[in-house]
């Protein structure tokens, strides 16, 4: 039965490997759902509900402070590559900057990679254009430092250092030099909001900083900012996604418990190898490997597999090869 | 000049600028500008370099134009022929794409290589999910019952038989099963702590919630402590650095 | 004898040039015909670029992948090719996007460069330090280049390992890249001890009760690694009697149950939100740049 299940579905089917493709398509369909949801309520003139984010309340005030001392709002959205992440807090920075530009607010945002600037350079000279002030935007206000981790922290802090910047906000991945900008910001009173989608980096900008988004509120933020239908949707289905996770784990903590036996531990005299299952010579007790929750996470291959498979191959190729 | 003694200058100048990062702790000075854009230049100009000798090279150039078989000399080993592949020319002109971006007409073009490299990632993040997270969700479903009234505490297995020792890490005992209770009750928490779409009214969630953002505080705490300690044997090395490898077996040994 | 087809051309063959050439032209006349496309065609055009690139991945996580796949193998049907196509894409994937990426690096060296030589030639105050900048980038990349070619395309070059073989390229690039890059880069990296403890003291004065909840957690983690204190704990009356009770017990304790549970809680978060934002991404749902 497996081998056929396997031989028409492919090796990822293979055993119980379908569950993580199932619960990541299930994350997916909550996700896609919820936003087709939220578009049909938002056609009826409702909205989803979305809980108060602090951090967030408090953009309008640092922008505020900004544009009354006149000085620069610093933007870096991490040091990671281009990815989803760096692209979400372009989205927020896409907000404070339309904020900042209805005030002619100066800003600065710096980049530590030559692609998250192509992109920056686009959104940002974008939102000035929606904005009708095209001819305000700076090309310079939007700068790549260095692709270095520590050649970027200098630099920045130069900057933070001799623009003495009023605010300051800190989106994206960072890693060890997190400290180094938010101290620095510190040390010339900005104020500064901060957010790591790397978990550990977040308790020094708990120290450091007056605002923090921790873990997901990142996410949630344009949601929040903008009460875009697809976004707030999108968030919804996050929601369900996370309760889903959390009674999985539940359900599997009580599950794996049982499985091991309560006060008395259970036995075993069938154990299963290569997704075959196979009788023991005498029962042994049971081990975390032998519970349902185990075998379900850790998909076995089964070697029997490929004598089911004959292909017809292309004849070998010979190359010259160097004597 | 000998080798040696230039090392003993090559020390020389990481030592000054060292010096000159650290003055920036006093307060923003001309000696830290000096040095801050100096380390800005060279980490420019190496990019430059490791653009081609790290990346282009062998990722792109090499596999492109492939390369004749190279005979072996001097029992330096000779290497194979490799084939040419000239789709990969074709990345060039989408990159030249990006050089769009400061053109006010055709600026959407540079949207092209970025969409290929956003477009990878994102199709990255959706099939390395589970691979990423199943693994620690399988790991968090610790039992949360004891198998055994024995003894309440885990037994010391140092000097235990190795037959006996495995036995001792099969089982679950009472103390064990209490933290891997707390484990599962603040991961269970954290993440209620972290649903945005729901007025949580009812008084039980609402007391999740807090104790939620209160364990995620310790769990931060205990992060904090355990880096302080690394980052202080960074400053060490660089005490190290200045004292013993320059003045004392540099400096003041030649 | 190597295998040409229409993909692969033997190294130096003519062929091989005159396909290099349409490679690079063909592409930019099309873009260059496309260039005053409507809106709406720019929006296909570009969600198709994200739908396409993502799709190769998505592929290979739900498509079947062929099983106990060998080298030269032809696949047996529409789905093995499929399969074929997926699995030897993906290893590839993350090459091409990381050199698109690598030939986007010159608009950041432009941005640099832009930007201190205006300072350059307007005068600005700090016009000497932007000097400096250009002036470094420049050595290092002639040195870092110098010695690159004379490492791998002279004959001198396996002997440069050994710095008895040196000439000048070799020493500056060195004294560029190990005297100075790499202590600037240490020297960087140790600030952040200072700033710890900066952080640290200003979190404790604001006395809010989370604050001393996170530095009093991670105090005690500090303290358990000096002696002199876990040993004048471990002195206590009470915690004589009570091994679970000493410091580097209860330094382990916290961290096992509370840092790793909580810390994964928001990581699934974190990683929902994350496969959410590259879902819509990949489906266009976002309306990058003007999201927020």
């Amino acid at each position: 039965m497996n081998i056929l299940i396997a031989a028409d579905w492919g090796n990822q089917y293979t055993d119980t490997g379908w569950f993580g493709i199932f619960v990541t398509l299930t994350v997916c369909t909550f996700i896609l759902v919820n936003i087709f949801r939220s578009n049909q309520r938002t056609a009826k003139g409702g909205q989803l509900y979305v809980r108060r984010i602090q951090g967030l309340n408090a953009i309008d005030e640092a922008v505020g402070r900004a544009t009354e001392m006149g000085r620069p709002i610093l933007m870096i959205p991490g040091i990671s590559s281009l990815g989803p992440v760096v692209v979400q807090a372009l989205n927020i920075f896409s907000y404070i900057t339309r904020i900042a530009g209805k005030f002619a607010t100066p800003i600065l945002l710096c980049c530590a990679d030559a692609a998250t600037y192509t992109v920056a350079q686009e959104t940002i000279r974008d939102v000035y254009q929606t904005e009708g002030i095209g001819d305000k935007f700076d090309q310079d206000s939007v700068r790549f430092i260095s692709d270095r981790q520590f050649a970027f922290a200098a630099g920045v802090s130069g900057l933070i250092l001799r623009d003495q910047v009023a605010a300051a906000f800190f989106m994206g991945d960072f890693y060890a030099e997190s400290l180094i900008f938010a101290e620095t910001a510190n040390s010339v009173g900005a104020i500064q909001i901060a957010s790591s989608t790397q978990t550990t980096q977040t308790p020094f900008f708990i120290a450091s900083c007056d605002y923090v988004l921790i873990g997901d509120e990142f996410y949630a933020a344009s949601a929040y900012l903008t009460r875009q239908p697809v976004l707030t949707g999108s968030l919804v289905g996050q929601d369900w996604s996370k309760i889903m996770v959390a009674l999985l784990v539940i359900c599997g903590a009580l599950w794996t418990s049982f499985d091991l036996g309560i006060f008395h531990r259970n036995k075993t005299s069938i154990v299963k190898k290569d997704s075959q299952w196979q009788i023991l010579p005498a029962p042994r007790r049971v081990k975390d490997s032998d519970t349902f929750m185990s075998h379900l996470f850790n998909p076995q291959s089964d070697p029997a597999l490929q004598n089911t498979i004959h292909r017809e191959t292309l004849p070998s190729l010979t190359t010259e090869s160097g004597q | 000049m000998s080798y040696q003694n230039y090392l003993v200058y090559r020390m020389g100048a990481g030592v000054l600028a060292t010096i000159g990062f650290y003055s920036v702790l006093y307060r923003e000075n001309k000696f830290y500008r000096f040095f801050e854009h100096m380390y800005i230049g060279l980490a420019v100009g190496y990019s430059i370099v490791a653009l081609w000798t790290e990346t282009l090279h062998d990722l792109w150039w090499h596999r492109m134009l492939g390369a004749h078989a190279v005979p072996g000399a001097n029992g330096v080993p000779g290497q194979p022929a490799t084939n040419a592949h000239w789709a990969w020319m074709l990345l060039l002109p989408i990159g030249l794409l990006g050089y769009t971006v400061f053109n006010k007409k055709y600026n959407w073009l540079s949207r092209i290589p970025i969409g290929m490299i956003i477009g990878f990632n994102a199709g990255q993040q959706i099939q390395i999910w589970f691979n990423q997270y199943g693994p620690q969700m399988k790991d968090s479903m610790r039992p949360i019952f004891p198998t055994t009234i024995k003894s309440f505490f885990v037994p010391d297995t140092l000097h235990m038989a190795t037959k006996q020792a495995a036995e001792v890490k099969n089982t679950v005992y009472a103390s064990q099963a209490i933290n891997n209770f707390l484990f599962v009750l603040t991961l269970t928490c954290v993440l209620s702590y972290f649903l945005f779409s729901f007025d949580v009214k009812s008084k039980v969630l609402r007391g999740m919630n807090t104790l939620g953002r209160w364990l995620l505080m310790v769990g931060f705490g205990a992060i904090f402590g355990s880096t302080v300690a690394m980052r202080f044997t960074l400053v060490i090395d660089r005490m190290y650095f200045i004292f013993i490898e320059f003045l004392k077996q540099g400096v003041f040994h030649r | 004898m190597i295998l040409a087809s229409f993909w692969v051309n033997q190294s130096g063959s003519i062929w091989l040039f005159v396909k290099l050439i349409l490679a690079f032209i063909v592409p930019l006349a099309i873009f260059y015909g496309i260039k005053d496309a409507s809106p709406g065609v720019r929006r296909a055009i570009i969600g198709a670029t994200f739908f396409l690139t993502g799709l190769v991945y998505v592929l290979y996580l739900i498509w079947p992948k062929p099983i106990h796949r060998q080298p030269n193998e032809i696949p047996q049907n529409f789905s093995e090719s499929v399969g074929f196509f997926v699995s030897d894409t993906v290893p590839v994937a993350a090459d091409v996007a990381n050199i698109v990426a690598t030939f986007l690096l010159g608009l950041g060296v432009f941005s640099v460069i832009k930007i201190h030589s205006e300072k350059l030639a307007r005068r600005h105050r700090d016009w000497p330090f932007s000097l400096v900048l250009i002036g470094s980038m420049l050595l290092m990349v002639i040195f870092g280049y110098w010695n690159y070619y004379l490492k791998n395309y002279t004959p001198a070059g396996p002997s440069l390992g050994n710095p008895a073989n040196w000439t000048f390229p070799s020493f500056a690039e060195d004294f560029l890249f190990n005297g100075l890059y790499q202590q600037m880069e240490a020297a960087m990296f140790s600030l952040i001890a200072f700033f710890i403890l900066s952080a640290a003291y200003r979190a404790f004065r604001i006395r809010s009760i989370e604050a001393t909840v996170l530095l009093g957690t991670a105090l005690l983690l500090v303290l358990r690694t000096m002696t002199v204190v876990s040993q004048l704990w471990a002195d206590a009356p009470f915690v004589r009697d009570h091994p679970n009770m000493q410091l580097e017990s209860i330094a382990k304790w916290l961290p096992n149950t509370f840092q790793s549970s909580s810390i994964r809680g928001v990581d699934f978060g974190v990683g929902i939100g994350l496969l959410a934002m590259a879902l819509r991404l990949w489906l266009s749902l976002e309306k990058q740049g003007q999201g927020a």
